[in-house]
């Protein structure tokens, strides 16, 4: 990053832990042989992948042998929900109206097919309803897929108490714990997930590869043939200096996560305590369950994606909806589903951080922020009415 | 339509001055620190405007707007398609300058898709372009820029603006094939101030060799000529597939005498000079004379009969003043495809509507498209055609 530059968008991707970077690029020149060789290059790089199993198992709260990696959390989502459709009799699906699009056109595109699905809603902040879901399992749902945290709102989903009621009525739970990772404790076993999805580079691992963590008894089958990799759920040459950065996370994760989590709570308070000062604000989501890296913001009277594109070139990196192919910016489906109106939606934006964030500068970045929204609306006033 | 007409004294202009050598360029009145954003369409005039601000050290930010969808399997070659917006980034990101795409669909819709359907329900002939910088590029990008803290906003159009005696002023491309002023009358006067061309004062062939010798991956991206959001396709199929029934007219072909030549289904499909797509057969040719919305009559005649003396223009937008300071003698444009020619101009009370009387009567006066006024090389002002008079 730019030294003048302040990242406030961790939850798009975060920057790189020095860690992680200096594992990898050890094992891009120590780590060469192909991980399902005999020889001892190839032994080395089975010895990376599996550390990286047991690391991401430990930070995880869940046995080795249950981590399956793949290329993302985005392919992990996929891999779960086709996979549990291919091999269940009539099958059921839910998901919530905030998931992720990995998790959310996987169910769309279902509903195409003609198997049954339906989408769990929301309140306006954000917020699920138990009963809903519990009505809707007595009529016969086989899967839930519920995300540990959201990513545009920061809320905070209560994976235990949905799991409980999941298992009472014989379905399984899939949760998305990506944007949760590094933020939250996430208990695989204690929390009782049948299936985990990861991706470690919102808290600063490696882009590009992830996890799918599969509860002990269950199966998760391959979206793709061609290899006997992961026993057979993941085919294809293993990307092995990606697992070694899975590692260093994972093992940073493991002995940091308490106090990254403290440092984020006190960041986020003089924060939203900054931003407070400014007029006519709104902040948005679950305020009383919402990850402590998050903050999600309307300013009334400015449009998001003015205030993104102005905040860009003043050096504060944001976000606001979701950019389609072109790059240009939709309301997000999140905000929609939470029951605003399209202007209303467009006013949303998010900042959200990390550990490594300068917590004096994010303070600065606050009142800059002010600033240029006092500008934006200044303006609005004057420009031919 | 009957206003009062002001009596008042012709003010005196001169209707063929000679092109005007500028004392200030657009790009050198710029403070080099100032931030300019320039809108960004993926095409070789708006890539060179980008290049020329970059180049000369300005805080150049791009914007490229989308503005409808295509199919992503779609081919098109006019511009705003994903395609020209990913030419557009590699262009900013050449330069190394922001660059940002705006998603203005819903506006673009509403105002310009929407508009040409229904000027084509109603038997006019709408100018999408003209509508598009009124609405879109100088009014909510134009906001938007000055959003972003800038000063300017440039685009890619062969027109100038001088600044050299006082309030700006709005005049022709000096490419006189590649003038695009006729499109730009309906600019809020208020906006000349924050606005620049740089490739006013150069011709078509100078920006390709421009971009050539900068290496801008569009330097040699075609033309694009057909209306954007029709696509290389027929603008009458797209304004039919955009129609119920109901909202169709159909009606009777006849001639000025009252003789009926034929019937046809709907007046969206004509045009004002129109000859070909009649579907009668005559012993001279027939052009399109006039449409009558109210029962769908389009009246037809021989191409003598398309003459009219001068024609009334509503919602009129001045340039050069608040309103005419007097009947205008100046020159008057009334398709882009064509030259001013001489003409009288009176407004009414609230300068909203003009009268414009031709100096030699004009063919083919088109009700939907903008009669725009010039003096020389300015551009005072314009409205939209309502009517010929003959």
């Amino acid at each position: 990053m730019n030294e003048q530059r302040l990242y406030l968008d961790w939850n798009a991707t975060a920057p790189m832990l020095d860690c992680v970077r200096e594992a990898m690029t050890e094992a891009f020149v120590e780590a060469v042989g192909n991980a399902s060789s005999v020889h001892r290059e190839g032994q080395r790089a089975r010895a990376v992948v599996e550390r990286a199993r047991r690391s991401v198992a430990n930070a995880i709260g869940a046995p080795a042998q249950a981590v399956v990696f793949t290329g993302g959390a985005t392919e992990s989502n996929n891999q779960v929900i086709y996979d549990h459709v291919e091999t269940t009799d009539d099958p059921f699906v839910i998901c919530t109206a905030v998931e992720h699009p990995s998790v959310l056109e996987v169910v769309e595109s279902l509903q195409h097919r003609g198997v049954r699905t339906e989408i769990w809603p929301v309140d306006e902040r954000g917020r699920l309803d138990l009963q809903w879901l519990e009505e809707r399992l007595d009529t016969g749902a086989t899967l839930v897929s519920a995300m540990w945290a959201n990513n545009e709102m920061g809320n905070i989903y209560e994976v235990g108490p949905i799991a409980e009621l999941v298992h009472q009525r014989g379905a399984v739970l899939h949760v998305d714990g990506t944007q949760a990772l590094g933020r939250i404790e996430l208990d695989f076993k204690e929390a009782g997930v049948d299936y985990l999805t990861l991706s470690f580079h919102k808290m600063g691992g490696p882009k590009g590869v992830g996890a799918t963590v599969v509860r002990e008894g269950l199966k998760v089958g391959a979206l793709l043939a061609g290899g006997h990799q992961e026993r057979g759920r993941r085919p294809g040459t293993e990307n092995v200096p990606a697992m070694a950065g899975l590692d260093a996370a994972a093992r940073q994760l493991t002995s940091e996560r308490e106090r990254w989590s403290e440092t984020l709570h006190q960041m986020k308070s003089s924060f939203v305590e900054t931003l407070s000062d400014i007029d006519n604000v709104e902040f948005r989501g679950d305020l009383d369950r919402q990850l402590p890296n998050t903050v999600n913001i309307a300013f009334e009277g400015v449009d998001g994606e003015d205030l993104l594109l102005a905040l860009d070139l003043e050096g504060i990196s944001a976000s606001s909806g979701s950019a389609c192919t072109a790059g240009s910016l939709e309301p997000s489906h999140v905000i929609l589903a939470m029951g605003y109106d399209q202007n209303r939606a467009r006013q949303s934006v998010r900042f959200s951080f990390g550990p490594s964030t300068d917590e004096e500068r994010l303070v600065e970045a606050g009142r800059r922020i002010g600033a240029v929204v006092e500008r934006l609306r200044a303006l609005k006033a004057d420009w031919r009415g | 339509m009957a206003k009062q007409i002001q009596s008042v004294q012709p003010s005196a202009c001169s209707a063929d001055a000679r092109p005007e050598t500028l004392e200030s360029g657009d790009a050198i009145e710029a403070a080099v620190k100032d931030r300019v954003v320039v809108a960004m369409s993926g095409g070789v005039d708006s890539s060179v405007t980008a290049a020329i601000l970059a180049n000369r050290g300005h805080d150049a930010v791009g914007i490229s707007m989308r503005l409808y969808s295509t199919p992503q399997e779609s081919y098109t070659k006019s511009c705003c398609s994903p395609d020209d917006l990913f030419d557009a980034r590699a262009v900013a990101d050449s330069l190394a300058i922001p660059f940002y795409v705006a998603n203005y669909e819903e506006e673009f819709q509403k105002r310009v898709i929407s508009y040409f359907v229904e000027e084509y329900r109603r038997g006019r002939t709408p100018n999408p372009c003209v509508a598009c910088n009124d609405h879109l590029k100088f009014d909510i990008l134009l906001k938007r820029s000055l959003a972003l803290g800038a000063k300017y906003l440039a685009t890619g159009h062969f027109a100038r603006i001088d600044r050299s005696r006082g309030e700006p002023r709005l005049l022709r491309g000096l490419d006189r094939n590649k003038d695009q002023s006729y499109f730009l009358f309906g600019l809020p006067r208020k906006a000349l101030g924050r606005i620049l061309f740089p490739l006013g004062e150069m011709t078509k062939d100078e920006v390709r060799v421009h971009a050539r010798e900068m290496g801008l991956e569009t330097a040699e991206k075609p033309e694009s000529q057909e209306i954007c959001f029709v696509g290389g396709g027929d603008y009458k199929e797209f304004v039919a597939d955009l129609l119920s029934s109901e909202e169709t007219t159909p009606g009777q072909i006849v001639t000025d005498d009252g003789e009926v030549l034929g019937e046809h289904d709907g007046i969206h499909q004509f045009t004002v000079g129109q000859r070909r797509g009649l579907g009668i057969s005559y012993h001279e040719a027939l052009y399109v004379k006039a449409i009558r919305p109210e029962d769908g009559t389009v009246v037809v005649g021989g191409r003598d009969e398309l003459m009219s003396r001068g024609l009334v223009a509503e919602r009129c937008n001045w340039l050069s003043f608040d309103r005419p300071p007097g009947p205008l003698e100046c020159s008057v444009k009334i398709r882009y495809a064509g030259e001013p020619v001489p003409a009288l101009v009176t407004v009414g009370d609230d300068a909203d509507t003009a009268f414009v009387e031709f100096e030699t009567p004009q063919r083919a006066v088109t009700p939907g498209q903008a009669a725009v006024l010039y003096r020389g090389e300015e551009v005072l002002g314009g409205g939209w055609i309502e009517e010929a008079r003959s």
